[in-house]
This record gives C-alpha cells, sequence and structure tokens, in this order.
C-alpha cells in the first residue's frame, strides 16, 4: 500500500489541493461563480462519483467476480468524464476497481454499475429505472427528474441530496454513513 | 539491665514481625500500583487508539463528502468519554476539519497535524493521541487528535487507601502472631533468662530450666542446664581447692611462726653460747656487729672492724693465722686451725680452734666466711692431764707386771722343786712297799696284800699328778718358738700312740689332711695329747666311736676343732671345764687327774688364742681352739682343707 501511495503521490495532492480549494472557496472573496470555480466543482463532483462506489451495495448478481470493476458511466458530461477518468487510474473502490465509460443517448444501460446524467441525456434516467445502476445528475431539481443522487450546491460547497424511492425500486442499498453526510435525503425509509 | 535484655528481645522480635510485614506489604503495594499504574496506561492507550479509530472511520464519509457538522456531532459522542479532554479531526492536508473540546475543560491548544505516523505522547497526567484516518481504500482521508487525561493521584491515592487498610489488618496478624511467638518462642527464652539472672545473683546452680519444647530452644535449655551443672561442679572444685589452699597458707603460716621462733631460739642460742660466732666478707674484713667476739675477746667494734680481728689472736699465731686465712681463700682444704686468742674476761690467751665456712648465694656465687671460734683450752689441758696420767699408769702397771713375774716365776721354781722333792720320799714309799711284798711275801696275808696294792696305787696316782704338775709348770716356764707344724701328721701320729697302747680299741679316725699351722711344735704336741686322749678316753664306753680333726675358716680366723662321739657333758658346767683338777667324771668311770684341759688351756693362752666347747650328755663334745689372736696373719692352711667343709653333728 506504501508503495501504492507513493506511486499515486501526485494525484494524491492534486486531490487533496481541489479538496483545500473546495474549503477553501467559501473563504474566497468572490460570491460569484467563475470557470476556475466550475472547474473546481466538476472535479469535486466527479470526486464525489468515484466515492460514492464504496457506499453502495448493489444485488448479489450484478458483478461476475468479486473483484470485477464498477463501471461509471457519463453521459453528456465529457470534461467530467474526463476527469473521473484520470481520478480513478489505479484507483479502486473499495475492493473493486473503477472503469469510467462514456455514454451516448441512446446507449444500452448494461454493465453499468453508476451514471452521471449530464444536460440533455434525461432520457436514460428513464433507461435506468428498474435497474441496479445508480443514476446521479447535478441540479436543484435533480430528484425532480427522477435522479437518485442530485449534486447541489450549498453555501458554495458541493453536497449532495438522496431519494430513497428510486433507490429502493432499483434494488440497490445505500450506506448510511452516505446518507448521514448528505444535504437531505427524501423518501421514506423502509 | 537483665530486664532491658528482656524487653529488647521482645521489642526486636516485636519490631522485626512488624517491620517484615511492613517492608512486605509496602514493596507489594508498590510493586501492584507500578503495575497497575503501568497496566491502566497501556489500557488507556488502547482504549484511545480504539477510540480514535472508530471516531476516524465515522468521520471517515464527513471527510470524504465535506460534510464538517457530521465530523463535529462524530466528536460530540465523546462526552461519555468524560476522560477525553478534547478531540480534534483534520483533513488530509492537516486542515482542521471539526474538533470537541470536554465541558468544563480548559481551553485546547491543537497541534498542527499532517503526514506524521501515529503515535502516542504521555505528559504528565495527560495522553496525547495523533492518528492517520485511512479509508477503505487504504487511503488517507484525514487525521485526528485526542487528548485525554487519567488521574494517577487518585488511582494512587485510592491504592494508598487499601495499602493502609490491608496493612492494618496485616499489623494486627503481625502482632498476633509475635505474641504467639513470643508465648512459643520467647517464654522459654525468658525462663532460662530468669534463672540465669537468678543464678548470677543466689550463686545457686542447682535450679534447672524446663525444658518446653524440642526445638532448637530446647536444645539450648538442655545446653544450658548442662552447663550449670559443669559450672557447679567446677564451683564446688574451686571452692574445695580454696579450702586447701587456706589450709595451705594456715600451714605455711604455722612454719613461718615456727621459723621465726627457730630463729630467735637460735639468736638466743648464739648470743649465749661460749662459741664465738662470726662473719666476715670475702678479704676476712669484719664488717657487721660480731656480739660474741667482742665478748670474748673485748675487742670494741672500732678495734676488730676490717682485718682489726687478727691483733686478738697470740702475736706468735699471726703467721700461722695468716698462712690459714690465704689458703682458704684458695679453696684449699683448711678444716680448723688451732691459736692462741685473747680472752678479755681471764685476761689470758686462750688455746681456741678457728673454723671457716663460705657462703654462697642461690646462684652459686661466692659471698662470704661465717664460722666459729671454739675455746678449747680446757680440753687441751684435760687432754694433756689425761696423756700424763696415761704415762704414769703405764708405768706403774710395767712396775707391777715385773712384780708379778718375778713372783710367778719364785712360785713356779717353789712348785717345781716340791714337786720335785716330792718325787724322792714318794719313790721310797712305793720302794719300801714293794719290797715288803718280795721279801715278806709269804708272810703277807691277803689283808696285808690289800692295804701295800692300795699304797703303790696311792703312790703311783701321786707320782702321775705330781708328773703333771710339773708338765703345766713346764708349759708356763717354756720359752714359746714359734715355726710352721703340719698339724694333721701331729694328730695321726698322737691317735697312732693311743692305738698301740690300746690295741683292742676299735675308733673310726678321720684326720683332714693338710692343717697346717703356725705354732710351737712341743706345746702343740702336749694340747693335741690332751685332747685327743680325752676324745680317746671318753670313747671308750661307745660302741662305733669316731674321732675327727678338722678346721673351719671363717675370713681370717682358723678354728681347728676336735669332735668325738663319746660321753659328751653338760654346758651347764662348761666354765668349770679348763679349771685345774676339775673332773666331770668319776675316777672310776674315766680315770684322769683333772689337770690335761687346764694344761690345754695354757697352751692355747700361750699363743694367744682361745678354747671353747660344744657338748651334750652321751652326744660327744668338740673342743675349739685358735693359735693366735683373732686378727692376726691367717694360719697357713693347704688347699685341700677348702674340700672340707665343716660337718658339725
Amino acid at each position: 500500500m506504501t508503495s501504492l501511495l507513493r506511486r499515486m503521490s501526485p494525484r494524491a495532492s492534486l486531490a487533496a489541493l481541489l479538496l483545500l480549494l473546495g474549503l477553501a472557496a467559501p473563504l474566497g472573496a468572490s460570491p460569484q461563480p467563475n470557470d476556475d470555480a466550475l472547474t473546481a466543482q466538476r472535479r469535486i463532483e466527479a470526486a464525489y462519483l468515484y466515492k460514492f462506489g464504496a457506499y453502495i451495495t448493489w444485488p448479489d448478481n450484478t458483478f461476475a467476480a468479486s473483484d470485477s470493476p464498477i463501471v461509471i458511466g457519463v453521459a453528456g458530461a465529457d470534461a467530467l468524464a474526463d476527469d473521473l477518468t484520470a481520478l480513478v487510474a489505479g484507483r479502486k473502490a473499495g475492493d473493486r476497481p473503477v472503469v469510467v465509460k462514456k455514454l451516448q443517448p441512446g446507449d444500452s444501460l448494461a454493465g453499468i454499475d453508476i451514471v452521471f446524467v449530464g444536460a440533455k441525456a434525461d432520457a436514460l434516467i428513464g433507461d435506468a429505472r428498474s435497474l441496479p445502476v445508480l443514476v446521479v445528475v447535478a441540479g436543484e431539481d435533480g430528484l425532480q427528474r427522477g435522479a437518485m443522487v442530485s449534486f447541489v450546491l450549498v453555501d458554495d460547497r458541493v453536497r449532495f441530496d438522496v431519494a430513497l424511492d428510486p433507490v429502493q425500486r432499483s434494488g440497490l442499498k445505500l450506506s448510511s454513513q452516505l446518507l448521514s453526510v448528505a444535504h437531505s435525503v427524501s423518501g421514506a425509509q423502509p | 539491665m537483665s530486664g532491658l535484655r528482656l524487653r529488647s528481645v521482645r521489642t526486636k522480635l516485636f519490631v522485626g514481625v512488624l517491620v517484615t510485614s511492613l517492608a512486605a506489604i509496602l514493596i507489594t503495594g508498590a510493586s501492584l500500583l507500578a503495575y497497575d499504574l503501568h497496566n491502566v496506561r497501556r489500557a488507556l492507550t488502547d482504549d484511545l487508539g480504539t477510540q480514535a479509530e472508530l471516531i476516524g472511520r465515522a468521520c471517515t464519509p464527513a471527510l470524504q463528502f465535506d460534510d464538517s457538522k457530521a465530523a463535529d456531532d462524530n466528536l460530540a459522542l465523546l462526552k461519555v468519554r468524560p476522560n477525553i479532554d478534547a478531540a480534534a479531526v483534520y483533513n488530509g492536508k492537516g486542515a482542521m476539519f471539526g474538533h470537541y473540546v470536554r465541558d468544563g475543560a480548559a481551553p485546547e491548544t491543537y497541534p498542527m497535524l499532517g503526514g506524521g505516523e501515529d503515535e502516542v505522547r504521555f505528559s504528565g497526567q495527560d495522553i496525547f493521541v495523533n492518528r492517520r484516518i485511512i479509508d477503505d481504500s487504504h487511503e488517507i482521508v484525514g487525521f485526528i487528535y485526542m487528548h485525554a487525561h487519567y488521574n494517577v493521584f487518585d488511582r494512587a491515592r485510592s491504592y494508598l487507601g487499601i495499602v493502609l487498610a490491608v496493612g492494618s489488618m496485616a499489623l494486627l496478624v503481625a502482632l498476633l502472631l509475635s505474641l504467639w511467638l513470643q508465648l512459643t518462642v520467647t517464654r522459654p527464652i525468658l525462663n532460662i533468662t530468669g534463672l540465669a539472672q537468678q543464678v548470677v545473683e543466689r550463686g545457686d546452680y542447682s535450679p534447672r530450666a524446663e525444658k518446653i519444647t524440642d526445638d532448637e530452644i530446647g536444645y539450648l535449655v538442655d545446653a544450658f542446664n548442662r552447663m550449670l551443672s559443669e559450672i557447679g561442679g567446677r564451683t564446688e572444685a574451686l571452692e574445695a581447692s580454696n579450702r586447701e589452699l587456706g589450709h595451705e597458707i594456715a600451714e605455711r603460716k604455722g612454719a613461718e611462726l615456727a621459723l621465726r621462733h627457730s630463729e630467735k631460739r637460735y639468736r638466743a642460742l648464739v648470743s649465749t653460747l661460749s662459741t664465738v660466732v662470726w662473719a666476715a666478707n670475702q678479704r676476712w674484713e669484719f664488717e657487721g656487729e660480731q656480739a660474741s667476739w667482742e665478748a670474748y675477746t673485748g675487742q670494741s667494734r672500732n678495734e676488730y672492724k676490717g682485718s682489726g680481728w687478727r691483733r686478738a689472736f697470740h702475736p706468735e699465731d699471726q703467721e700461722t693465722l695468716d698462712r690459714f686465712t690465704e689458703s682458704a681463700s684458695k679453696g684449699q682444704q683448711t678444716y680448723e686451725v688451732e691459736l692462741r686468742l685473747w680472752q678479755a674476761a681471764s685476761a689470758s690467751y686462750r688455746i681456741v680452734g678457728l673454723r671457716p665456712v663460705a657462703v654462697y648465694d642461690g646462684a652459686g656465687e661466692f659471698r662470704e666466711w661465717i664460722g666459729t671460734v671454739t675455746d678449747i683450752d680446757d680440753r687441751r689441758r684435760a687432754e694433756d692431764e689425761v696423756r700424763r696420767l696415761n704415762v704414769e699408769l703405764e708405768g706403774r702397771v710395767r712396775d707391777r707386771t715385773a712384780k708379778l713375774e718375778e713372783a710367778n716365776s719364785e712360785l713356779e721354781s717353789f712348785s717345781y722343786s716340791v714337786s720335785h722333792d716330792l718325787r724322792a720320799p714318794l719313790r721310797a714309799i712305793d720302794g719300801y712297799s714293794q719290797a715288803l711284798i718280795l721279801d715278806f711275801g709269804s708272810q703277807v696275808n691277803e689283808k696285808m696284800r690289800n692295804y701295800l696294792d692300795r699304797i703303790q696305787a696311792g703312790t703311783k696316782r701321786m707320782g702321775q699328778l705330781i708328773e703333771d704338775l710339773l708338765s703345766l709348770s713346764r708349759i708356763s716356764r717354756h720359752q714359746l718358738e714359734r715355726r710352721p707344724v703340719d698339724l694333721s701328721a701331729m694328730a695321726e701320729q698322737v691317735l697312732q700312740e693311743l692305738q698301740q697302747r690300746e690295741p683292742e680299741r676299735k675308733v673310726q679316725v678321720s684326720v683332714w689332711d693338710g692343717i697346717m699351722v703356725d705354732a710351737d711344735p712341743r706345746l702343740l704336741k702336749v694340747a693335741l695329747e690332751n685332747l685327743l686322749g680325752n676324745a680317746w678316753k671318753f670313747t671308750s664306753k661307745t660302741p662305733d666311736a669316731r674321732i675327727e680333726v678338722g678346721m673351719v675358716e671363717e675370713g681370717v680366723r682358723h678354728t681347728i676343732f676336735v669332735r668325738d662321739n663319746g660321753a659328751g657333758f653338760d654346758m651347764a658346767y662348761a666354765d668349770k671345764l679348763f679349771g685345774a683338777f676339775q673332773r666331770l667324771h668319776g675316777v672310776n668311770e674315766f680315770p684322769g687327774t683333772g689337770v690335761g684341759l687346764a694344761t690345754v688351756q695354757r697352751v692355747m693362752f700361750r699363743h694367744g688364742g682361745r678354747i671353747w666347747c660344744q657338748a651334750k650328755p652321751d652326744k660327744g663334745a668338740t673342743f675349739f681352739f685358735t693359735l693366735q689372736e683373732d686378727n692376726p696373719a691367717p694360719v697357713v692352711a693347704s688347699s685341700s682343707s677348702a674340700q672340707h667343709p665343716l660337718r658339725l653333728d
């Protein structure tokens, strides 16, 4: 693990820097988002996507093997996909490696475990219904659009809301730890 | 002193038990405390580590998803652990993410964290824990810091309380134990000590300690008792020895007293002694007071001191005195010297004997002269008188002897002439009586013849008597001429003559060979004729008659004996035997004149010898004689005589 850390050090530093910036943002003088802020937000969202993997339990037959990769599909957000791809290279979420896949409208969600649905790709949300796929979007209205997890900006910080009903329908289980750090959780727990 | 010692033993035992118990309790308590503190620390460390781990885990999503409120909420859970004063969570870059401070705790100074390893740090009663927070992907997502305290003193205090409580109980038990020990261990020792004190105070060794236990103390009691017996015995012996010593001292005192008396007596004796006692130094000088010298000579002390005493001697004796003292000093033998010393009392010189003795001290060193001066003047005079009287007496004896010899000689010539003259008329009587018988034989009847025979026998005996008297007289007058004589041969010859005279007698004769004597042969022959004639005569009625002549040697004295087994005689008459005309037997029994043994004795006297006898009636007689004075040169004897030891029946 030591050798792994050492090997990963530059990227870890980058992630840390991003986190620091994320923290530093509320302390920053400028209240208006700018390009840098947007980029930072996108990278944090990418990091969150990657980290969700550790807090999700998929149905038993989802993966072929215990070390089968978690596949994160990204639709309509190529920049984020690129950021995520750079972030997960060589990393694991729990015991599984993480693979990023760019999706086009109409692509099948087969083999996808987590999907980020960006702008103009809402059709995928419907496709994912009843599939064991965590559907993540960005925006205040994300949950209304049918997503399970939606990134929101609270006090200039990236947070997320969770809708438990679609999660429950999909057969996924989210860790209570994840829920405890969510900005808001809607839907009744069974 | 002994009481103090008693208390001391008891106290020592008590204190010993106490100190031992206390030490054990303290050491145990301290060890337990140290062990407990160590354990507490380790438990605390483990506990805090776990706590930090748990909080870290709980904070992982908060860190990952940047939810510091969630982190604060998690940290706030630490309220249930009042020993944790403060805690904080840092993000991966080391920036403070959330923190917690216990209510009522002092404001916390949070450290800078980041990059370091996990650590636990103690400072006084505080514990600080730094830990990394690692997620499931083994990535460091942040750091956690905790500050806790633990109350060492509280714990130590409570421990001390426990130790004190336990200690008091232990002390109580120790006290009881020491009491028990005192009963079982100390009491016998106290007994012995009391006994020892009693022995010392009273000097009585008879009491004995009671043996209560069978352990080392029991042995001690036994040993003590044995020691008491031993000491008692020795003390008795010592006292006995003391008594003996007392006796000895008393005896010695008595002896000293006796010695003092003796010395006083001696002094008194010296002062009253007619003998003068003096003392002089090695150079013959008078030094001290010489009381008896002063009394005798009248010299004053000034006069006699030094060599002044010499002037008290007669001037003519000075040279003798000088020679005497000189030779005495040289150690030559000087016993006594006779000198003339001035006597004050008689105002004259008197003859004295001076006798010095050298005195040596204990080391054998010559020290002084002491001596006596004895007045021998009277003795000398008496001796001179005796000598003078002796000379006078001897002259008188010589005169008397000469006169006596003259008278004797006259007497002997008288008796000789008488004897000689008596023979003429006797021969006439004998001759005429024979003539009567020859001339008138026919006219002489039986009665007349009987008378005439008696006259002839009387004249014959008278003639023999005269002959014997003449013989005795001759022996007395005879000039003694000594020469060596073979007595054996002479005796043989006499015995042969006797045998020829009476050839019909059978006598067993035994004469030792080679008896040589120095004697006058004529006188010796007369003596032997008489002695052997007697033996011959007195064995005439003895069957198996024996006569023996021999010699006994006693040193230089040679005694000749003539022994027979004849009639013998009663020794009661032995003193009459050698007188003239003395007869022990009747004439009819054994003939004889009674002059023979007187003659023999006269012969022995003439030779300076003597004669004696041993006899018993009917058992024979033995006559012993010597021919010399008792201490003269020995009689010449041949070697053959030694082969005949004396046989006295």
